[in-house]
């Protein structure tokens, strides 16, 4: 079975079948009596009879080696593992035909690596394989203030421990062909795989005495994705059948067990009970789409797929099906138009109960019916080119979703209805200043959640402007406001829906740049990134009943301000230097800011909450790169990269985010 | 629950059978395109043009060119003999018929004006001006082909956004500049960022996914050549493409966060954010959002202190860890992700 296959090895031997694909195919260029064969006759005639072609292969090959230095395993090394390593690279195409290949491989340590390889035989056979390895340092965060207040403390069980994953994903497709007619079959096989050392916190204890807990956990997570189908022609209308199956493989571990005191308040007994569990899981699905030819006035096409999940530690289940069509009609060569129509249904199915096992206890607890949903949505769109320099498109869409079995969620409601209008205009007023304006209408009735606006406007403006040749200036803007009335809260344990409060958003966003090309020689690239998210909402805390039992209506802090701002400035510079000698260098500068205000909802100054929230951070990226050409066909190549991070507002967030990481990388490089 | 399970295969076993019954004649034949005709009598000037081969135009004059060596190599190329059985491929196929260009030329002509270091040019304004063609005709001069053989990844094409905002397949794929037309995973981001600036600086947030460090690529999420989801993603959903490398998300699970999981960008954003971990906003204003906070009063009707409130509102998933569904009921015997 594809689906067990070892990713190393799949690697390992592809490479040696590239390898010996490469050594074959040693450069074949045509040869002067190639050329004048095939250039035998003397007058131009129709004559199709040609020699097999032939191309000269060509690639490079680099060996070299890269320093890290890195203060810690902090924000600005994110994706670095900390250690120095050879580079290695390959970059080769090859057309001994009728094969084909093309390799390009990185390789800059057990845990940063990239390899894609590609095989092709005439028309009738094609490989692909990509290959992709990171590693990813995670936060380890602290709970800094244990026992304060004394009813909430704090175990870190493994502090000092620095957490990572090692995330590897093996993509391979096999696509075959029959002789003489477009009939496929084909085979995509995608392997993920997530090793390391998580942080798992979770909260021990019981009320009165609530342990917030932190311990490390190995993973060795896998997950394996099969797709077998086929494809071809019937008549005019062109079909494909696939069949996918996928699992996930949390392997041991995927439990964990704590001991959890009696809870006088909610009844359980104490013992030792499992928790965090990460569950094994099953996918299944079969897709069939079909599509007319895309030659005529008129072009159709509809996808019909359905999908079973299964998870295979609580027997929960999901199954549902999609249905797409797509139409386009073009009646006359300056108008087009487009509908397009999707539905979607998806079914949930718990277990009416769960047995939660302890060491010494079984409990036995109901589990609330999940909620099943349908969406459906048409979408007619309109292109209209009245001039040549001047494309107008509008859209229409409408998306109904509906939920069932909500009654015991209360806060959803059973049908929420979408309608949004894109209007959008892409002029060329002049040869050198390329212009698009978009503006978006969006009306929600019964929205899902608090997050989804009642209305929503957003335009977006957006020129490129080339006065001279060797300049080029960008400008992008586009603003987004949303309105939102009757928010919903569920209060607390009442289940009871309340809706008060409203929300306002407005999201900015501009981008600028400016590109002087000097000469063929010289580049420069100046941009300004500006990104602002503010939000204001009222927000709802519970209040308990001072009367009786229960809770009083929530407590409203009205309009609580919350917001993101982001400046990033970059400046790359391409310069070659001489003939043989090239110089890169990119500098990039990103502040971001955030604030969280919310207002007097607790005895004293809030201020704390708002501190926790608030944000202040720096990154400084530098990167510089030197390539000179030495003999006929090699290159030595030098590049420093480092990176500054400072987060500027010490705000107790229980993690250590500062850092700087450097990387230096020496190669020599040659081409073939 | 559903019952389409087996129903689709056995459509699907139907499909190809009569697909095998139908024949092959006349599949490989491209079907005549309206608006493709039209651009070439527009552009052309006249159909009264000839094919003459390729012999004739790489031959005669772009013999020694890189872009034929690059053209021979390429699936095309190999189509270029009629040996391969499929639709035969050559310069008229995209540039339209020669015999207009290259009348009253002669190779003798050709290689006198070449002894003597002039270059013959040829009429090529009557070629079609593939260049300056609207995107939608320049991309039907690659579909008229390639809706002849099968097309794995255009099912979606024609209605997507690209082929809707006047994006064409020259705008990715350089037909003459390598043997190997594929945009490779790792040079999308380059190819992608040329028309998506915004999305390019968003990854140059401090949280954010790979990309450049050229371990994501725009095309694990995307597919430019559409799809049937929002966005061109490449999966049928948000969550569906989520999950390809996050499957530990995927669930299902016996306490479900309602429907909200269904969409990742509820909580997540999918390139770069100024938040840790890809968040629309930080905590605890992301779950205050939509969930009642924990009570700030006591029994007593006292406020809760600051220490109190520092516990229970700072970081909701220190305790509520099992955001994204779980398993085991939690103390109370409901879902409420802590454990």
């Amino acid at each position: 079975m594809i689906y067990h296959l070892v990713p190393k090895r799949v690697v390992t031997w592809t490479l040696v079948f590239f390898l010996c694909g490469f050594a074959v195919s040693a450069p074949a260029g045509s040869s002067d009596a190639d050329l004048e064969e095939s250039s035998g006759s003397d007058e131009i005639t129709q004559n199709n009879d040609e020699i097999l072609p032939h191309y000269k292969g060509e690639g490079s090959f680099y060996l070299g080696f890269r320093a890290v230095n890195i203060d810690t395993a902090g924000r600005s090394a994110e994706y670095e593992d900390g250690k120095s390593s050879i580079a290695l690279g390959l970059d080769g195409l090859a057309c001994p035909l009728p094969h084909r290949y093309h390799m390009h491989l990185e390789y800059f340590g057990e845990h940063n690596n990239y390899a894609d390889f590609g095989y092709a035989y005439k028309d009738l056979l094609l490989f692909r394989n990509v290959f992709v390895g990171i590693h990813h340092n995670l936060d380890h965060y602290n709970y800094l203030y244990p026992g304060d207040p004394p009813a909430v403390l704090f175990e870190d069980r493994s502090p000092g421990d620095e957490n990572y994953v090692d995330f590897i994903k093996n993509e391979l497709l096999l696509r075959a062909k029959a002789p003489d007619f477009p009939l496929h079959v084909f085979a995509k096989h995608r392997y993920v795989e997530r090793e390391g050392i998580l942080e798992q916190r979770f909260l021990a204890g019981s009320i009165g005495n609530l342990i917030k807990t932190s311990e490390s956990r190995d993973i060795n997570w896998e997950s394996n994705d099969l797709t077998l189908g086929m494809n071809s022609h019937l008549g005019p209308v062109e079909v494909e059948f696939s069949r996918n199956e996928s699992t996930f493989d949390p392997g041991t571990g995927s439990v964990l067990y704590d001991y959890f005191p009696s809870s006088t308040v909610f009844g359980r007994p104490g013992d030792t009970y499992p928790h965090n569990v990460v569950p094994e899981t099953e996918s299944s699905g079969n897709t069939i789409r079909f599509h007319s030819s895309f030659t005529g006035q008129i072009v159709a096409s509809a996808t019909l797929s359905n999908a079973e999940n299964t998870n295979n530690y609580s027997g929960a289940e999901s199954d549902g099906w999609k249905a797409a069509m797509d139409l386009r009609w073009i009646p006359d060569p300056v108008v087009s138009l487009f509908f397009k129509y999707r539905h979607q249904e998806k079914d949930k199915e718990n277990p009416e109960q769960v047995v939660l096992s302890g060491l010494v206890n079984r409990i036995t607890y109901p589990v609330r019916t999940p909620i099943s949903t349908e969406k459906d949505l048409f979408s007619l769109s309109a292109r209209y080119r009245p001039l040549n320099k001047l494309t107008l498109i509008g859209n229409y869409e409408f998306e109904h979703r509906k939920r069932t079995d909500i009654d015991d969620w209360i806060v959803l409601p059973a049908d929420s209805d979408v309608h949004r209008i894109n209007l959008t205009a892409h002029a060329r007023p002049l040869n050198t200043l390329k212009l698009k304006a978009i503006y978006d209408y969006e009306a929600y009735a019964n929205p899902s959640y608090n997050t989804e606006p009642d209305h929503s406007n957003k335009i977006r403006l957006n020129a490129t402007y080339t006065p001279v040749g060797w300049i080029t200036v960008f400008c992008d803007y586009s603003l987004r406001l949303m309105q939102r009335e009757e928010l919903q809260y569920l209060q607390g344990n009442e289940l009871v829906l309340l809706e008060d409060g409203e929300r306002d958003g407005r999201m900015d966003r501009f981008l600028g740049s400016l590109s002087l090309l000097f000469s063929p020689e010289v580049t420069l690239t100046a941009s300004w990134a500006y990104n602002r998210r503010k939000i204001e909402q009222d927000l709802a805390y519970t209040l308990w009943s001072t009367t009786g039992a229960g809770r009083d209506l929530p407590y409203y802090d009205r309009g609580v301000p919350y917001s993101d701002e982001s400046n990033t400035f970059i400046l790359s510079l391409y310069y070659l230097l001489r003939k043989d000698l090239t110089l890169t260098a990119d500098l990039s500068y990103t502040i971001a800011e955030g604030e969280y205000l919310p207002g007097d909802v607790i005895a004293g100054n809030s201020s704390t909450l708002g501190s926790f929230s608030a944000m202040e951070t720096t990154e400084t990226m530098v990167t510089v790169g030197l390539a000179k050409k030495i003999l006929q066909d090699w290159e030595v190549g030098v590049s420093f990269a480092a990176d500054f991070f400072e987060d500027r507002f010490n705000d107790g967030a229980g993690v250590e985010q500062d850092d700087e990481a450097f990387i230096t990388t020496f190669t020599v490089k040659r081409y073939f | 629950m559903c019952n389409t399970g087996y129903r689709i295969p056995i459509l699907g076993i139907f499909v190809f059978l009569l697909v095998l019954m139908g024949g092959c004649q006349g599949l490989k034949g491209s079907r005549p395109l309206l608006p493709q005709k039209e651009y070439e009598k527009m552009i052309v000037g006249n159909l009264y043009a000839d094919y003459v081969g390729t012999q004739n135009c790489l031959a005669a004059c772009h013999e020694h060119d890189r872009l034929k060596e690059f053209f021979d190599a390429s699936t095309m190329g190999a189509q270029l003999k009629k040996e391969s059985g499929m639709p035969l491929v050559d310069c008229e196929s995209c540039h339209g018929p020669g015999s207009v260009a290259i009348s009253g030329l002669t190779r003798e002509l050709v290689e006198k004006n070449a002894r003597q270091g002039i270059k013959t040019a040829c009429d090529y304004k009557t070629l079609i001006d593939l260049k300056n063609l609207p995107a939608p005709a320049q991309s039907l001069t690659c579909l008229k082909c390639h809706s002849a053989n099968a097309t794995f990844n255009l099912h979606n094409w024609n209605a997507g956004t690209h082929a809707i905002s006047d994006v064409s397949c020259f705008d990715c794929h350089k037909v003459h500049q390598s043997p190997d037309l594929k945009v490779t995973p790792i040079k999308s981001g380059q190819l992608c960022f040329s028309c998506h600036q915004a999305a390019q600086v968003e990854f140059s947030l401090t949280s954010h996914h790979p990309l450049r460090e050229g371990r994501v690529f725009c095309i694990d999420c995307h597919d430019p050549h559409g799809g049937i989801s929002g966005s061109l993603l490449k999966e049928e959903s948000v969550k569906e493409s989520c999950v390809q490398c996050h499957p530990d998300k995927r669930g299902p699970f016996l306490y479900e966060h309602a429907d909200v999981m269904d969409d990742c960008q509820n909580c997540h954003t999918a390139h770069g954010s100024v938040n840790t971990n890809l968040l629309n906003a930080r905590e605890p204003f992301l779950c205050l959002q939509c969930h009642e906070g924990h009570a700030v009063n006591n029994r007593a009707g006292d406020r809760i202190s600051p220490e109190s409130a520092r516990a229970f509102y700072t970081r909701c998933t220190d305790c509520h860890s099992t955001i994204h569904g779980s398993d085991v009921p939690s103390a109370s015997g409901t879902g409420r992700f802590t454990q």
